[in-house]
């Protein structure tokens, strides 16, 4: 178990910092830093299972096995992969996916699956970025797009769309939507 | 080292790559370059970044208090686990050093409901270990299942694809590059200016390297299979009301799989489902084990025989002591496909 000291030293540091140590002392095979990095963490990569699966046990079973994959990964971390917390939260969000493309796939294969896609037809709202000042130049840049491929990029990133579905919920070409996502992203340079 | 003018179109299929919109294969291919490709790594980190306030605008969510207490308890037993599966392996698998470095592979496996019946000719059984975690209680125990090692077949305990281990790197670099082409291929007709044979020499080099990589990727696999398992790969089997029932993680490396009952049918007394791995091109179905009837329970299977090339598994319902024949023989209740992942 940590002392105190050393936990009173991680409390003083950065954030960033700290979720750095705590990688690295996972790496070395400290189950207590594991067990940090989760108290620190878990609560925002939950959210994320809990958008792309919903609030069932799949995003629970998400969460369990992210966090034996960052055990797993957590020496492979290094400056170069960024900041930690978008590290930590690609490693949730790929693994969502994971699970998001295992249904989509086993959807396909059903031999009396329902042809009709259970989506929403409203637009997403970007107001729930401006809860957080960081993505002040995201929200702004994404809200000066067309409705459709602003929508489109918050669904993928956010929900695990795939380009036929948000295809057949804008009732847009794929090909079209998905070179308008992709200009849309490159124009983000300089801009976000 | 990337070609400047290829830099624009990595840089948008980087941006494909973080949205989440490339297609398994794609996607194959893309995680397996990006590793010997430091531009590769540097777009897919700036894209990360731009697009992180999205998620960390997302109000946290507090997650149930039993997972942590699960979490924390999975990592020792997942490590005991790798230790005995090793052991018990070398038994009758002399050549598990070759196993462990195999290339990288990965599989999803995504199965449906359907009613119809079993698989035919060609068929044999396979032993398998078991070890059961509870989610829900946190506690363990490891079982070994007395059907293990017998193959009834006759057939020797190492299956093909792990004797010609060398030859799997060599193959996978090719299946690799075979993808890329594809892949490129497809992207091409997707971007305009972009010099076609550039790129593709480009990926070429990138794949010559990729064989030296995965080579080396393998031996650092063996180290870190004598700690942990890693499963790469996630499955679902769910009824036709698209209700998950198991979940089914696996490595093709370790020779594990991991099933979770998330909510497993009802069967009547003295029955069970089992699992069948099917091989390609009519290679005959394996049974991975039985499935687990308690949900929130997880079971790990050191399967000897599960390999990468399976492309497809059925769900039988069988006596609770598993088919006492090498194929099912009650009623395939479920099946799917096998689909590459990445990680």
């Amino acid at each position: 178990m940590k002392n105190s000291a050393a936990f009173e030293m991680q409390q003083q540091i950065p954030f960033e910092e700290q979720l750095t140590l705590l990688l690295s002392q996972c790496s070395e095979g400290d189950e207590a830093a594991l067990a940090e990095l989760y108290q620190l963490t878990s609560a925002n990569l939950f959210a994320t299972h809990v958008r792309i699966l919903g609030m069932n046990f799949m995003a629970e079973l998400a969460l369990h096995d992210t966090y034996l994959r960052i055990w797993m990964k957590s020496a492979e971390y290094s400056d170069e992969l960024g900041a930690p917390m978008p590290w930590l939260t690609s490693i949730a969000r790929n693994h969502a996916l994971n699970l998001k493309r295992a249904r989509r796939a086993a959807k396909e294969a059903a031999t009396n699956m329902d042809d009709t896609m259970e989506i929403e037809s409203e637009y997403i709202d970007t107001t729930f970025l401006a809860r957080n000042p960081a993505a002040k130049p995201l929200k702004r840049y994404l809200d000066r797009l067309d409705m459709n491929t602003r929508d489109g990029i918050i669904r993928a990133y956010l929900d695990g769309w795939s380009l036929e579905e948000l295809s057949e919920l804008y009732n847009q070409p794929a090909e079209s939507l998905g070179e308008a996502m992709r200009a849309a992203m490159l124009s983000m340079d300089g801009q976000v | 080292m990337m070609h400047p003018s290829d830099m624009q179109w990595w840089k948008t299929h980087s941006a494909d790559y973080v949205l989440g919109l490339l297609t398994n294969s794609e996607r194959l291919v893309f995680e397996r370059i990006m590793p010997i490709e430091p531009e590769l790594r540097e777009f897919v980190v700036d894209w990360r970044d731009k697009l992180h306030p999205m998620s960390d605008a997302l109000p946290p969510i507090k997650p149930p208090d039993h997972i942590l207490p699960a979490l924390i308890s999975n990592i020792p037993i997942a490590t005991d686990h790798a230790v005995q599966t090793e052991s018990q392996s070398a038994t009758h698998d002399n050549s598990l050093t070759q196993d462990k470095s195999a290339s990288v592979g990965t599989a999803m496996i995504a199965a449906s409901a359907i009613p119809g019946s079993g698989n035919e000719a060609n068929l044999y059984s396979n032993g398998y270990d078991t070890e059961f975690i509870d989610l829900s209680t946190n506690e363990s125990t490891d079982q070994t299942n007395s059907q293990a090692d017998a193959y009834p077949d006759g057939r020797s305990d190492t299956p093909p694809d792990v004797q010609n281990d060398i030859h799997s790197n060599a193959d996978a670099s090719k299946a690799n590059l075979a993808d890329g082409n594809a892949f490129m291929q497809m992207l091409d007709k997707k971007q305009q200016g972009i010099d076609a044979w550039r790129s593709f020499a480009g990926l070429a080099t990138a794949a010559g390297l990729l064989v030296g990589i995965l080579g080396w990727m393998g031996l650092q696999q063996a180290q870190a299979n004598k700690v942990e398992p890693t499963y790469d790969s996630i499955s679902i089997v769910q009824n036709n009301d698209e209700k998950a029932l198991w979940v089914v993680d696996s490595s093709a490396d370790a020779k594990t799989l991991r099933v979770t009952a998330v909510a497993p049918p009802v069967l009547e007394e003295g029955q069970a489902f089992e699992l069948w791995m099917v091989k390609p091109n009519d290679g005959g179905v394996v049974s991975m084990g039985l499935l687990p009837s308690n949900a929130n329970v997880s079971t790990r299977f050191n399967v000897h025989r599960f390999s990468a090339d399976a492309e497809s598994f059925g769900v039988s319902v069988e006596s609770d002591k598993g088919s006492p024949e090498s194929i099912p023989t009650g009623p395939i209740v479920f099946q799917g496909k096998i689909q590459p992942l990445s990680e």
